[in-house]
Order: structure tokens, then C-alpha cells, then sequence
């Protein structure tokens, strides 16, 4: 059963426009009692406008049948008792007879008209009615957020439309379409084992079947097919359908069905638009970061290239000097490389798997000292102070990735301050935080651009007072556009806050707040008994 | 006569430059590029004192397979020989690499590591297989700290230091692997048993503890160092 051809017909109304016909025949009482108390005093011109006046007034109640009956009943009855010769069918004038004909005509063709009428506004109404729910459906669904809710949004419509317990499968997403939310079959309205084999059955049938359709009259429930063009998306059923459905209805339900299964192609056709703008957008941002990652390679690469291939090509002619003075050039542009792509992999890991962090209970001090250790290694004869607070308790944090995260803040500080100033570290309690400190007394940075180092490969340009460009920096400028967005993403995995504040007079703070966990127990242990001298 | 040492390292450049190295600090480099190879080597080696390996150099990332069905198969040859091995790996967070250590690897170097740093390690590991049984150091002395395990003495400046018997038991411990890394687990297991090798804080707050009693400077430590997300190494004295 081709559904658009049925929707070419007329839909009938499913339910009786009106149960009521008492108001028909109490304006017909009640003209006939007029007519006989008032007959001499009113014309038979007028008692036949009375006539054609009931016609009309009952046509509003009663249905052409009874209508047209009572109209023609009337006619004779006025014939027989108010056209002289009374109390016969006979008629006197001709006059009388021209009027009881047009009478007649008249109030039998108002009758009919007036239930045409009311048959008509009917049917206008229900397919007011359809169309309202086409559009409701329409609006709802694509106001959806999530393909997941689409079949709930049908369901509570369908339900809605038929009275009647409804049930609905939809199908995943086609594997062509490969959303991010992909999701497998879902099922809403609880079907039970046999209605859900009605409707995987279902989902290879074109058209509707059950009562009304035409096509396997005694199922029990009523079956619509969910489709969008020659794609199946699933089907729906309307149980105890046979009740209250005539084919009308049907069609209007299939109707819906069809609206859906377009609905869910939009949907998923938005859904894939979507996802390939941000694929785009995501793949713009990495061709610049690697474009700048590339750089931070290769240079290093350049000076060993440089300083390695000097050495074997101009050996002979080298004095022992010169020779040294390469391979530590050699060696310290390899740890510049070593660096770049520790901060690189540790950025790619962070910015793959956000939420795999493993923590174990760590101590402050063992980190800090560890990265104070390898900071003095790298820059032997700065002044480097620690202070913690005494017995810091312990945090929840990934100690190599903490790690990096102080190494980064100690290598800023010591490249981005003058050689003769003092970098201090300290870490305090505050309110359920310990807060952890790295300050230098360098130039500082510029409060509109706090936020704008922790990206990748922002380096602190000139600012208008040529403050950041007088900063001496013993390891030059490479390899840093990394180190604070590490930091950040380090911090960011954690849930830790990481930020710069001004030093007074000059100089940056940069402050990690770790959050205060309860503390772990340890067994105790009485400290008197057998020690060890 | 010098010590035999098998290096397992698939790349070959790194392989060249390492047996180089090493050959002009006076070892005698047996090297492969697999764990095929490296049992090959072993198999044919193992009967020859003067010819089998006294220290392995297992790289982790090798083409058949990861260094820990290599070291199983070492077990045997340990029990009766002083083998020492040292793991090399890529990578600084390396749940393999704890596994390794937990399992009877004697120390780790990440790559890339410079040459000093190996031969210190070697030299370290090859102390600690010296004798045919792995010889239990007693004695450990280093800047101000004086430790005799027979003696059950512990000075700091020549002057004795009160120690809780964990706190004893846990540095003990480290003396036992003077130099050399001891794991998170291995250190709760024998410190605290075995059912305690998931108490990681008990380290913290008892390593806090004897760096307070016994480094100069608690806060920087030289004698009782970390290695973070592995275990605890007390420093070599030599």
C-alpha cells in the first residue's frame, strides 16, 4: 500500500462528529409545536418559512437521512393539516401547491447541505489535526540534542496521537555515517519478545501492516514502518490498534512514521556536517603546531649537524680545544632536543587520554628536590631557595608529569632573570590548598598577556616599554615555546590551578594550587620500644 | 682480564657507539640485536667463565618481544652465577621497567643517557654481583653518614642516630642495594610484607622521616635519593 497515493484521499473522521441528534428533533418539536398553536395566526407563508427554518437548524444536528426524512414528512404533514383543504393531501390553490414544492425543494436541499457542511469542517478539522501533529513532531525532534532521545520523542507523540500503548526500534547509525555517539539498536516502550520480532521483521516491509492497512488485518497491533528513502531506520507499533483505528488514521500514523524516519536522516546528516567542521578546525591547529614543533627540531638538529660533521671533515686541522668546544655543543643542543620532544610527547599523550591519570600518594618535598637537583645541574651558580612549610601532607598526582611541571617553571624562571638574581621556591598551606611558588626577579609579564603564555609556542613578545626584550637570558630563547604549555595541560589533567602573578617590585610568580586530600593512616608504631642506636 | 658484558640493543647505531665505548673502557663486548640472539650468545657463553656475560644491558624494545621472558630464562643461570642486568628504556613513566626491577633486574638507565652515567651504574651492579653469591652489603659509609648493619649502628657526624625498627628495617634495606634502585614494591615487601605493597604513603612518610634524621640539608637530599614513579636509591659512595 503506497502511503502518498492513500494520502490523496480524504481522510474520514475516525470518531462521530457529534453523538448528539436531540437537538435536531427538539428544533423540529419545537417549530411543529409553534406551528400548530400559532397556525391562525401566522400565514402559510410564514409556517413554510418555519419549515424551511427547522430544516436548516436541524441539518446542524441530524444526519442527511433523518434530515431529509423529516423534511419530506414535514412537508406532507403540512400538507394534510394546514394547506386548505385541511386534513387532506389535496391542494386547493396553486398557488399553495408552488409552495409546498418550493418548500419542499428548499428545506431538503438545506438539509443537505448543512450536513455536507458538517462533514466538510470535519474533515477540515482532522486534517488540521494531522498537520499539527506532523509539525509537533517535527519541532520536537529537531529540537533533539541527542540521536539517543529521537525514539522517546516519538513515542510520547505517537502515544499522544493514538491513545493507545506504542512501542519503537531505531536502528544505529548507518556504519557509512560513523558518528561519535554511535549508538546500537534502541528500543523505547517496552516491547515484549514477540512485538520486538514484529519489529525487526518489520524493518524489510514498506508499508504498515496490521488492522486498517489492508495487509495482515488480524495482527494484533498495528505495525509502520520507520523509514528515510530506501533506508530502513526501524519500525514502530500501536497496540490495541484494532479498536480505535480506522484506515484514516492509519495513513495520518504512517504519515508520522515517514516525517521521523526523514527527521533522523537530517539529524544524522547536521551531526556529520558537525564533526567534519571540528575535524578541520582540529586539523588547522595541529598543521601550525607541528609547523613550529618542526622548527624546535630541526635547529638543534642543525647546530649537531653542523658541530658533528665539523669535527670529522676539518679533524687534522682542529686543535683539541676546538674539537671539545663542538661536542659540547653537540652535547647541549642534544639535551635541547631531548627536551622538545619530551615536552612534545608529554603534550600528544595529555591531549589523548585526558582522563587515564595514575596517581599514586606522593611527597612535595621528594619532588621539588629532585627537579632542584637537575635545575642546579643545568644552571650551577644561580641562587636557588626552597621553603616548604613543614610537614606538607602528601598528594594525590602523577610524579614524573609534576615533575616536568617544576622542571618547566624552574627552566623559565632561570632563563627569563637576569644571571645574578635569586629564584626562590616555596610551598604553603592555604585554606585546604597547598600552594606552590616558583618567583624569580625577572622583568615580569605583562598583565594582558597572563593568559596568553601557557599556549603553545608564545613567546613573550616586545612589549611598548621593551621591558620583556632587555631580559637576559644565559640559555637564549629556544626550545621554551613548549615548557608553559605543558605546564599548563600537566595542571589542566590534574584539575590542579596553575597561574602568574606579579612579583614586587618585579618579577613572576608562578603559583600550582593542589588541593588537600585526607591523608592516607599508617599503622603506628610505639618509637620507644627496641630502637636502634 | 675484563669482564665480559652482553648488550642486547636492536638499533645499530646506538649498539656501535655503546660496544665502542665500552670496549675502550676495557670491557669485553658481546653484543646482539635480538633476544634470540642474546640467548644464543648466553647458551654458547655459559660454560666459559672467562666468556660468560657478568652484566647484561637488556634494551626494552626489541623486535621479538620485551626483556621479561629473557629474564625468566636468566633465573636458572643467576642461581649459580653473578649476572647483573641492566635495563634501558625510552621511556621515563615505564610500568614495564618497574616490573623489570620488581622482578630481578639490578637498575634502569632511560634513554638518552650519556656514558658516564652507564659505566657508574655498570660499575654499581657489577659491586653487587662481585662475589658467586650475591654478596649482602653490611657496611656503608658516605660524607657523614656511617652505617654498619652487623653492628646495628647508625652515625651521622660520628654521632649515633635513634631509628624506630622500621625506620632501621627500611634502611637497611637500601644498604643491602647500596647505589642501585630499589622498587616502591620491593621495599614494601620486605619492609612491611608483602600484603603492604600498595601502601606507597608508608615510604613517603618514612622516607621523610630518615632524610629528616640524617641528611644535612633534609630538603635536598644526596643521600637518600628518589626516583620518581620507581622506588628509592641510596647513593652510591663511591
Amino acid at each position: 500500500m503506497d502511503s502518498q497515493a492513500l494520502l490523496r484521499e480524504d481522510p474520514v473522521p475516525t470518531r462521530p462528529t457529534h453523538a448528539r441528534a436531540w437537538p435536531g428533533l427538539l428544533v423540529w418539536g419545537l417549530t411543529w409545536g409553534l406551528m400548530i398553536l400559532a397556525h391562525e395566526a401566522l400565514g402559510l407563508g410564514n409556517l413554510a418559512l418555519m419549515l424551511v427554518l427547522a430544516s436548516a437548524l436541524g441539518g446542524l444536528w441530524l444526519g442527511s437521512a433523518p434530515s431529509l426524512a423529516l423534511g419530506v414528512a414535514s412537508v406532507g404533514a403540512f400538507n394534510w393539516l394546514f394547506v386548505p383543504p385541511r386534513f387532506t393531501f389535496h391542494v386547493q390553490l396553486q398557488q399553495d401547491l408552488l409552495l409546498l414544492l418550493a418548500t419542499l425543494s428548499v428545506s431538503t436541499i438545506v438539509g443537505l447541505l448543512m450536513t455536507r457542511l458538517r462533514r466538510v469542517a470535519a474533515t477540515e478539522s482532522v486534517r488540521a489535526r494531522h498537520v499539527s501533529d506532523l509539525a509537533r513532531l517535527a519541532g520536537r525532534l529537531r529540537e533533539s540534542e541527542s540521536r539517543e532521545a529521537l525514539p522517546g520523542i516519538f513515542l510520547a507523540e505517537l502515544t499522544r496521537v493514538t491513545g493507545a500503548s506504542c512501542a519503537v526500534l531505531m536502528d544505529g547509525p548507518s556504519p557509512r555515517e560513523a558518528l561519535p555517539d554511535a549508538a546500537r539498536v534502541l528500543w523505547a516502550g517496552d516491547p515484549d519478545g514477540i512485538e520486538r520480532a514484529g519489529l525487526v521483521a518489520m524493518r524489510s516491509e514498506s508499508g504498515p501492516l496490521g488492522p486498517g492497512t489492508g495487509r495482515r488485518e488480524t495482527l494484533p497491533a498495528l505495525y509502520l514502518t520507520l523509514r528515510s528513502g530506501p533506508r530502513s531506520v526501524g519500525a514502530a507499533l500501536v497496540r490495541e490498534a484494532r479498536s480505535m483505528v480506522a484506515s484514516g488514521e492509519v495513513h495520518h500514523l504512517q504519515e508520522m512514521a515517514d516525517l521521523f524516519g526523514k527527521e533522523v536522516e537530517h539529524f544524522e546528516a547536521v551531526r556529520v556536517a558537525q564533526t567534519a567542521t571540528a575535524t578541520l578546525g582540529e586539523q588547522r591547529i595541529r598543521t601550525t603546531l607541528l609547523a613550529a614543533i618542526a622548527h624546535d627540531f630541526r635547529t638543534p638538529l642543525a647546530t649537531i649537524a653542523g658541530a658533528a660533521s665539523a669535527v670529522q671533515d676539518q679533524l687534522e686541522r682542529l686543535t683539541p680545544e676546538q674539537i671539545r668546544e663542538h661536542l659540547r655543543a653537540v652535547i647541549e643542543e642534544t639535551r635541547a632536543l631531548n627536551r622538545v620532544t619530551a615536552h612534545t610527547l608529554q603534550l600528544a599523550r595529555l591531549d589523548a587520554s585526558a582522563s587515564r591519570l595514575e596517581t599514586q600518594w606522593e611527597s612535595l618535598d621528594e619532588i621539588l628536590a629532585a627537579s632542584l637537583s637537575r635545575a642546579r645541574r643545568g644552571f650551577p651558580g644561580r641562587q636557588l631557595t626552597l621553603e616548604l612549610a613543614p610537614a606538607l601532607p602528601l598528594v594525590r598526582c602523577d610524579p614524573l608529569l609534576i615533575g616536568l611541571l617544576i622542571d618547566n617553571l624552574l627552566d623559565n624562571a632561570l632563563r627569563y632573570s637576569p644571571n645574578g638574581s635569586p629564584i626562590r621556591i616555596d610551598a604553603l598551606i592555604r585554606t585546604g590548598h597547598i600552594v606552590l611558588r616558583v618567583m624569580d626577579e625577572g622583568p615580569g609579564i605583562p598583565a594582558s598577556q597572563r593568559g596568553e603564555i601557557f599556549e603553545p609556542f608564545r613567546r613573550l613578545g616586545t612589549v611598548a616599554n621593551g621591558e620583556a626584550d632587555t631580559a637576559p637570558e644565559p640559555g637564549g630563547r629556544r626550545g621554551f615555546g613548549l615548557g608553559l604549555a605543558v605546564c599548563r595541560a600537566v595542571a589542566r589533567v590534574h584539575a590542579f590551578r596553575l597561574w602568574v602573578e606579579d612579583g614586587p617590585p618585579h618579577g613572576s610568580h608562578f603559583c600550582l594550587e593542589i588541593p588537600i586530600l585526607e591523608q592516607p593512616s599508617c599503622p603506628a608504631e610505639d618509637p620507644d620500644r627496641e630502637s636502634v642506636e | 682480564m675484563s669482564i665480559p658484558v652482553l648488550l642486547v640493543e636492536d638499533d645499530r647505531e646506538l649498539r656501535r657507539t655503546l660496544s665502542e665505548a665500552l670496549r675502550v673502557e676495557g670491557y669485553q663486548v658481546l653484543s646482539s640485536a635480538s633476544l634470540a640472539d642474546a640467548r644464543a650468545i648466553l647458551a654458547a657463553n655459559r660454560l666459559d667463565p672467562t666468556r660468560c656475560p657478568r652484566l647484561i644491558l637488556l634494551d626494552l624494545n626489541l623486535p621479538d618481544g620485551d626483556g621479561a621472558g629473557l629474564l625468566n630464562d636468566l633465573r636458572e643461570l643467576r642461581a649459580a652465577l653473578p649476572v647483573a642486568v641492566l635495563v634501558l628504556s625510552a621511556r621515563f613513566a615505564d610500568q614495564e621497567k618497574v616490573a623489570m626491577l620488581d622482578r630481578g633486574a639490578d637498575d634502569y638507565l632511560v634513554k638518552p643517557f650519556s656514558l658516564s652515567e652507564l659505566l657508574a651504574r655498570m660499575r654499581v651492579a657489577l659491586r653487587h654481583h662481585g662475589a658467586r653469591m650475591p654478596a649482602a652489603r653490611t657496611k656503608y659509609r658516605n660524607a657523614s653518614l656511617e652505617i654498619d648493619l652487623e653492628a646495628r649502628s647508625v652515625r651521622r657526624d660520628g654521632e649515633p642516630v635513634r631509628l624506630t625498627p622500621t625506620e632501621y628495617r627500611l634502611l637497611a634495606r637500601l644498604v643491602r642495594q647500596a647505589g642501585q634502585v630499589v622498587t616502591h614494591r620491593q621495599l614494601l615487601r620486605d619492609v612491611w610484607g608483602p600484603e603492604q605493597i600498595d601502601q606507597v604513603h608508608y615510604l613517603r612518610l618514612y622516607m621523610a622521616q630518615l632524610r629528616a634524621k640524617l641528611e644535612p640539608l633534609p630538603s635536598e637530599p644526596t643521600l637518600l635519593l628518589t626516583e620518581p614513579g620507581v622506588g628509592y636509591r641510596l647513593a652510591d659512595p663511591s
